[in-house]
């Protein structure tokens, strides 16, 4: 299990997950960090993504054989570990730790 | 909501096995979620960068984080390259082994880089110059047509006026036919008197080649009509970007050509070749009573759509038929079509390129010989190592595929350094400045050229690479693993394809050491000419004479210069001349003599002639050998006499006296009986590799004068530019005096294009020289290293160091003789494409062939000594050791 931090997107790629129930695969993630950002996002970076934080455990997949009346010939799923909520939540802790008592955006009252 | 089958079939095309129907399934779904929220088309645009994109972005990051395979699992270090890039792997693999041997590798390297190098370099001009085309729409409709006379054994001469005119209402198989006539205009109203050349043309000219001007309109129909408005101009994009600072006002404005005013109504594009003759164009006009006997005019015609050549030439014959009966001045008449490919490069520098073409395709094939030679002397170096990977499984293909793979790296490698190369030889190229070679400004390293470099890089890689991959043992493998390398090195059968390829490269640059031998001797047989002129301390210059002068004022202005020269005190003697020496450019006649009969195949000999003052002939440095000179009191006409050049006189009364005789200008034609006056020593002042020119001089006068201007100085050439100048501006301030050259530069711009021929060959021929010779030494000192046991032992045995050296030179030059022998038929067998490029040489020349030869042999005994006295310098003791 490493300890190294997370390259942004592969936070956001992360996050994506986790909204989306912590149970995904990647087209839904796509919609989600686009409606997110603003941005278009590129299919291709989120699938590689995908498989990096799963290499490096913080998501683990499952591939469901086709089945009548589901699109697709065999879906990888991406499920959240219990190693990927923990790094999640210790991102979020470093970064609200960060943010605590500073005001340089003007925007707390 | 289908996405675009293309781009889907692309995706998967592109995509590794692996992860192929996840991602498409992915991108699919994403495809419908697009297509309501962005709409079709917007997402279709969204599909289509993806189904690039994504194989793209997906192989970039597996191959940047480097531990994932195709299927994005981890994988064990070092698997999944060659997962994602079978090839990966054997690339990887030489690239290694070539960093271990850095020897090698670079002169792998230099070797195709300097043959792809070469290649690429040519291939551009090759493609600018001939494959290229001309710059008009449907330039294959397009047609020269000249007329004939074979009754005067004329094959191809200009038009007649009237007979154009006449082609032009008749023909009936060409949609446009238009007529071309070379002039010069002196253009006034600037800050200075310019002379620019000028083409009169008729309405038609420009609606053949279709030439769509940049600004206004070409002439319309009817405005080459007798009558109409005549005063008409269009500028070349030249001219007009050079003179007119590219001002689009100028249209409707007028410009001043020889004192009339002419309406610009039209701006042409960028010229090329055809275009860029002239700077202006002004509309022929037709006017009746036309000249039938003097031929001026070039002639274009576009076919009509679907009409052959063969059918225009029928229609062309038919009008050629009606003209001849109809009017006395045509009897004889023929038309005949001719190919536009000759505008861009005419016959001469078509074949001087295509044969420097093929002097780099040999030079190639030097280098992949050369290249295979050292490959497979490594290959041999590492039977072993073939012989391990077989026993454990490596496929004979395989196998195949690794060292073709290097071969191929090599050629990759040779190829970018090769294309370096010739980004610099081009631009040699052009700061060389090779006579007429045309469009040079345009030679580039274009995509096509850039294909043409990648086409003959993987050619290489795999010529270079095949005999060695091919050598892999399969069936002996056990006594290949036993054996020591050493002993691999007496395989009879590998010694003699290395011989084989020793010989080729040998027969190779023979060929080209010939070719160059051959250029350099006709060279030098040029140099050697007797020019019949003199050129030190000589000078020519022009008078562009203006239209305003009528001929008197013309022929005054000329006499006055010439004499206000000749008393100038740094003038010796000057002269005028109607035609100037090495232009390739001048008139002609046929001549006979009323006391000779007429050839018998009814041809009329054909002779050049000349305006020239009674100076000239002294001014050149041409002495008369027979008669006397013209003086002030002779004139053009009657009584015409003329002084003829020493060749001439022979061809008439050979043997007997000229001087005192009559002969016959233009014969055919006006017929007019002249007497010769003197004869005058040869010169070869048209083509100087070629014979004297035939030449009638006839005295200037009547209105006739000549407006070259040629000087022999005391001192420097040059420096008495500036007393040419004043003299010139105190009789008229507003001429202008241009195209001033030394005679040096006369001579040395007509031997441009085949001292660079030649110039090009040689440093071929030596680059071909250098490689073969590493060949035969590589070859030599690499089997002495493998022999070196056996020298040993021979040594030990009481040969004497001589007698070991005698064995090793022959060994090696056995194969050196055989591609001697070999090239030297080659060479004769294919010696005569040069011909037309030689001069005073046979393409057989018996020394050329014995030089080389003997250079060659010499050459190749050095390379062979060097390794057989290293041989002869074995620590015997230490060599017999070894094995």
């Amino acid at each position: 299990m490493t300890r190294e931090a997370l390259g942004e997107f592969e936070h956001q790629v992360l996050l994506g997950v986790l909204r989306q129930g912590g149970r995904s695969y990647s087209a839904p993630i796509v919609m989600e960090l686009e409606a997110a950002t603003g941005r278009s996002v590129s299919p291709a970076a989120v699938f590689v993504a995908l498989r990096r934080l799963e290499q490096r455990g913080y998501v683990r997949s499952t591939k469901r054989e086709a089945r009548v009346g589901e699109g697709g010939r065999g879906r990888r799923t991406f499920e959240l570990t219990p190693s990927g909520r923990s790094k999640l939540k210790e991102s979020r802790r470093t970064f609200e730790k960060l943010w605590s008592g500073t005001d340089l955006l003007g925007d707390r009252p | 909501m289908r996405p675009p089958s293309v781009a889907r079939g692309l995706l998967r095309a592109l995509l590794p096995a692996g992860v192929r129907d996840e991602a498409v399934d992915e991108l699919d779904e994403l495809y419908a979620l697009r297509v309501a929220r962005d709409g079709r088309i917007r997402a279709r645009l969204w599909y289509w960068r993806q189904a690039l994109w994504f194989p793209v972005r997906m192989r970039a990051s597996v191959l940047a984080s480097g531990s994932l395979d195709v299927d994005g699992r981890p994988m064990q270090a070092g698997k999944h390259r060659a997962a994602l890039f079978p090839w990966l792997a054997d690339v990887r693999y030489s690239g290694r082994a070539l960093r271990r041997s850095p020897g090698f590798a670079a002169i792998a390297v230099l070797t195709l880089a300097l043959g792809i190098g070469a290649n690429t370099a040519i291939f551009s001009v090759v493609r600018s110059v001939l494959l290229r085309p001309l710059p008009f729409p449907e330039a294959d409709r397009l047609l020269e047509l000249w007329e004939s006379r074979l009754d005067r054994g004329w094959t191809e001469t200009s038009f007649a006026r009237a007979n154009f005119w006449d082609v032009r209402d008749r023909a009936r198989t060409f949609e446009s036919i238009g007529g071309f006539e070379y002039n010069t205009f002196n253009l006034t109203g600037g800050e200075q008197a310019e002379r620019v050349s000028a083409g009169a043309v008729s309405a038609d000219f420009f609606r053949a080649l279709r030439v769509a001007p940049v600004l206004g309109r070409t002439f319309a129909p009817g405005e080459d009509a007798a009558g109409a408005e005549t005063r008409l101009a269009i500028l070349s994009h030249a001219l007009w970007s050079r003179r007119f600072s590219s001002d689009p006002a100028m249209l409707g404005r007028s410009v001043t050509l020889d004192g009339e005013s002419y309406v610009v109504i039209g701006v042409l594009p960028r010229g090329d070749s055809w275009l860029s003759e002239a700077d202006v164009y002004v509309p022929m006009v037709r006017r009746a009573n036309l000249d039938r006997g003097s031929f001026e005019l070039i002639v274009i015609g576009r076919l009509r759509d679907g009409v052959t050549q063969e059918a225009a030439q029928a229609d062309l014959d038919r009008i050629a038929r009606e003209l001849a009966s109809e009017y006395p001045d045509d009897r004889g008449m023929g038309i005949v079509t001719r190919s536009t490919e000759r505008w861009v490069a005419n016959d001469a520098v078509r074949r001087a390129i295509w044969v420097l073409m093929g002097a780099v395709s040999l030079l190639l094939l030097i280098a992949c010989v050369n290249l295979a030679n050292l490959l497979l002397a490594r290959a041999t170096g590492r039977t072993r190592e073939r012989a391990l990977r077989t026993a454990l499984g490596a496929s004979p293909g395989r196998l195949v595929r690794l060292y073709l793979t290097e071969s191929m790296l090599l050629g990759a490698l040779g190829a970018t350094a090769g294309l370096g190369l010739a980004a610099l030889l081009i631009r040699l190229l052009r700061q060389f400045q090779p006579g007429d070679i045309p469009r040079l400004a345009e030679v580039s390293l274009d995509a096509s050229v850039l294909a043409f470099t990648v086409f003959v890089a993987l050619v290489t890689g795999v010529v270079t690479g095949i005999v060695p991959a091919l050598r892999t043992p399969y069936r002996f493998l056990a006594s290949a693993l036993r054996e020591s390398e050493r002993s691999v090195a007496g395989n009879r059968r590998l010694n003699r394809l290395r011989g084989v390829l020793v010989a080729s490269e040998v027969a190779l640059s023979l060929m080209l050491l010939v070719g160059a031998g051959l250029l350099i001797r006709s060279f030098s047989r040029v140099l050697d000419a007797d020019r019949g002129f003199a050129t030190e301390n000589r000078l020519i210059a022009e008078i562009p004479i203006p239209g305003s002068y009528n001929g008197e004022r013309a022929a005054l202005l000329i006499r006055e210069y010439v004499s206000g020269l000749e008393a100038h005190p740094q003038v010796i003697s000057a002269g005028g001349v109607s035609m100037r020496p090495l232009s390739g450019v001048g008139t002609g006649m046929g001549y006979g003599a009323p006391d000779r009969p007429p050839p018998e195949d009814g041809g009329v000999p054909w002779a050049s002639w000349r305006l020239i003052t009674p100076t000239y002939l002294e001014t050149m440095g041409v002495p008369l050998v027979a008669g006397r000179n013209f003086t002030e009191q002779d004139s053009l006409s009657r009584p015409w006499r003329v002084v003829i050049s020493q060749r001439l006189a022979e061809s008439l009364w050979p043997g007997e006296q000229a001087v005192g005789r009559v002969m016959t200008l233009w014969q055919g034609q006006s017929n007019l009986a002249a007497e010769v006056i003197g004869v005058a020593a040869d010169m070869r002042d048209w083509n100087l590799a070629g014979p004297p020119s035939l030449a009638v001089y006839l005295c200037c006068g009547a209105g006739m004068s000549p407006v070259q201007i040629v000087l022999h100085t005391r001192g420097r050439p040059q420096a008495a530019v500036p007393a040419m100048r004043d003299v010139l501006r105190a009789l008229d301030p507003n001429l202008p005096l241009y195209n001033i050259r030394t005679f040096e530069e006369l001579v040395g711009g007509s031997l441009a294009s085949r001292r660079f021929t030649m110039l090009l060959l040689g440093a071929l021929a030596c680059v071909a020289l250098v490689l073969a010779m590493a060949g035969v030494y590589g070859v030599l000192s690499w089997s002495v290293s493998r022999r070196k046991a056996e020298i040993g032992m021979r040594i030990a045995l009481g040969a004497s160091r001589g007698s070991v050296l005698g064995l090793i030179v022959a060994q090696g030059m056995r194969p050196v003789v055989a591609g001697l022998l070999l090239g030297l038929a080659a060479a004769l067998a294919v010696s005569r494409v040069l011909s037309s490029l030689l001069f005073e040489v046979a393409p057989a020349d018996a020394l050329t062939y014995a030089t080389v030869g003997l250079a060659l042999a010499l050459a190749a005994a050095l390379s062979c000594y060097l390794p057989a006295r290293h041989a002869t310098r074995l620590d015997v003791v230490a060599a017999l050791r070894e094995e």
